[in-house]
């Protein structure tokens, strides 16, 4: 590796760099170590005819970790130092300079930009590498499911256990459900039977970077080895999320699907739409072969709508006069009660509805005019018949039109 | 101005690498900031790693890449660079336009810049014709 600017005694002696973030004609973004261990991220924020200027920042390795991550932007990084900041200037031809610097007093166009954060692989979490996966599944002789979120609020390898229950739960019950059906054992409601429960279970074998990637599996439990049902599932699955790039291809592929395993595909379509996740899907087999699937948020918002179009255990309903009991804008969730009926609803809000539910006045006296999709669906274990209720608008009843 | 310093009689050994390639295509370079949109630009933009003073590559006539110049075929990555590293924010951007006789490129992604390559010209120390597109 190349050597780093002349190093006074403030940076330690024996200055190495250790990795590089970016490269332009040699280092610009990069963290050096010294000899004894200290580790600074660096980066250069100006250059004159003879010069190039750095800063240096030292870090820990829990805020290496942090930066790496995206936890901490890199002008968090330099603002607020774990402690002294210094300009570091390399130079054939300059005077070598380093210095302590005031990190209040650094220009802003010094600074990278306020969003300018790494994403890159930490010691927290391996990366993800699809190949990587087929090797593993052929090495461990069993199949691999993996599922890679991307998340334009998560920068990080971290996700919201609300939205993670939700989403691992989606893709279980879609899993079961297809597997019902190829077992030639699909109802709209009921128990699904046991067996096939358990043959198409799915177990969380890892967590990867980045940002979030599950690493699934057949559930082994005591068996020696993995029965066929879960990964011809979750083969289903990859082949209804490339379908859904192409109206045509999907409706016709939703089309053979029964009653269950299409209001679970709806579900999975509502979670993704309503956190505004992209996901590629990744199933590789222990013979090595890898396939893989994409959906980014506008074709999942195209499946959602196809899928509400087609779906024949929805009903809007029309309420004219509403009372709204709750509302949670973080966690979309509604709950709202029919002044006529008296009857309550409560569910998820959709995006669009999102902004309209912002800073509505909550209780008695403020009364508004909603429209609700509701949606029977099924659980695999049990013979309940589940109602969920979607918010699709809500206006002030005085300014519904 | 600074002068473009004499090029070594030969490469490194095994310089370029065997998976460098010729190509016929347009890329991206970061050129100093006195340029104008439309100028040309000179000699001092294309000076190597090794031969640059100011780099901390000069000197290094023994490491490959040190011979090549960097590129960037995305227009996405001069954005990624400059959000991340002032130093680019001043710097102007020109387009060069390389075919199969000037050299061979190797793509060298970057974690800050996927569409990176390294470029090794033919003969070293060609200053291509090349044209400052972008502030």
């Amino acid at each position: 590796m190349s050597s780093t600017p002349r190093a006074g005694t403030s940076l330690g002696s024996g200055l190495e760099i250790e990795r590089v973030f970016f490269s332009f004609d040699g280092p610009k973004l990069f963290v050096a170590r010294n000899s004894t261990g200290q580790r600074f991220l660096a980066v250069a924020v100006d250059d004159t005819e003879t010069a190039v200027v750095f800063i240096y920042v030292p870090v820990s390795n829990e805020r290496l970790v942090a930066i790496k991550s995206g936890l901490i932007s890199l002008r968090e990084a330099i603002t607020t130092p774990e402690g002294e900041l210094f300009l570091a200037t390399t130079g054939e031809n300059a005077t070598p300079i380093v210095k302590a610097i005031d990190p209040t007093t650094v220009a802003d166009n010094w600074l990278p930009e306020p969003h300018a954060r790494l994403s890159v692989s930490t010691s927290t979490q391996p990366a993800f590498e699809a190949a990587g996966l087929g090797k593993r599944a052929a090495s461990e002789t069993r199949s691999l499911f993996a599922l890679e979120l991307d998340r334009p609020d998560m920068l990080r390898t971290e996700y919201p256990v609300p939205d993670l229950r939700d989403f691992l739960e989606d893709i279980q019950e879609v899993v079961h459900a297809i597997a019902a059906e190829a077992e030639d054992k699909a109802t709209s409601a009921g128990h699904i039977p046991d067996y096939i429960l358990r043959d198409s279970e799915l177990s969380l074998v890892e967590l990867q970077a980045a940002s979030f990637v599950m690493v699934l599996a057949p559930t082994l439990g005591d068996r020696m080895v993995e029965m066929p049902l879960a990964t011809a599932s979750a083969g289903r699955l990859i082949s209804l999320l490339e379908a859904a790039g192409d109206e045509d291809v999907f409706r016709a592929e939703m089309s053979t699907m029964r009653k269950r395993a299409f209001a679970k595909v709806r579900d999975l379509f509502e979670d993704l739409v309503d956190t505004n996740v992209s996901i590629h899907a990744y199933l590789a087999l222990p013979d090595g072969t890898l396939r893989h699937a994409g959906l980014d948020r506008v074709d999942a918002g195209r499946g959602l709508r196809i899928l509400t179009d087609v779906s024949q255990t929805k009903t809007e309903v029309l309420i004219e006069r509403s009372t709204l009991i709750g509302a949670n804008i973080r966690t979309r969730a509604f709950e709202l009660r029919d002044e006529a009926t008296g009857e309550k609803y409560a569910g998820k809000v959709e995006p669009a509805a999102l902004r309209q539910l912002d800073g509505l006045q909550l209780g008695a006296g403020y009364v508004y005019r909603a429209r609700i999709l509701r949606e029977e669906s099924f659980g695999s274990a049990s013979s309940d018949v589940k109602i969920t209720h979607r918010l699709q608008m809500i206006r002030r009843a005085i300014d519904a039109k | 101005m600074a002068s473009v310093p004499p090029v070594p009689s030969a490469l490194p050994k095994d310089c370029p690498p065997p998976d460098a390639h010729a190509v016929e295509a347009s890329f991206l370079r970061f050129v100093s900031d006195k340029h104008s949109i439309g100028d040309a630009t000179d000699a001092a933009d294309w000076i190597l790693p090794y031969a640059q003073p100011k780099s901390m590559y000069y000197g290094q006539v023994e490491d490959c890449e040190c011979h090549a110049h960097s590129l960037l075929a995305d227009e996405a990555d001069i954005a990624v660079a400059r959000s991340h590293v002032p130093l680019f924010r001043k710097k102007k951007v020109a387009t060069v336009t390389i075919t199969p006789t000037m050299g061979v490129v190797k793509h060298t992604p970057e974690d800050l810049g996927a569409s990176h390559h390294d470029w090794w010209t033919q003969p070293p120390g060609l200053v291509p014709a090349a044209t400052v597109t972008h502030e």
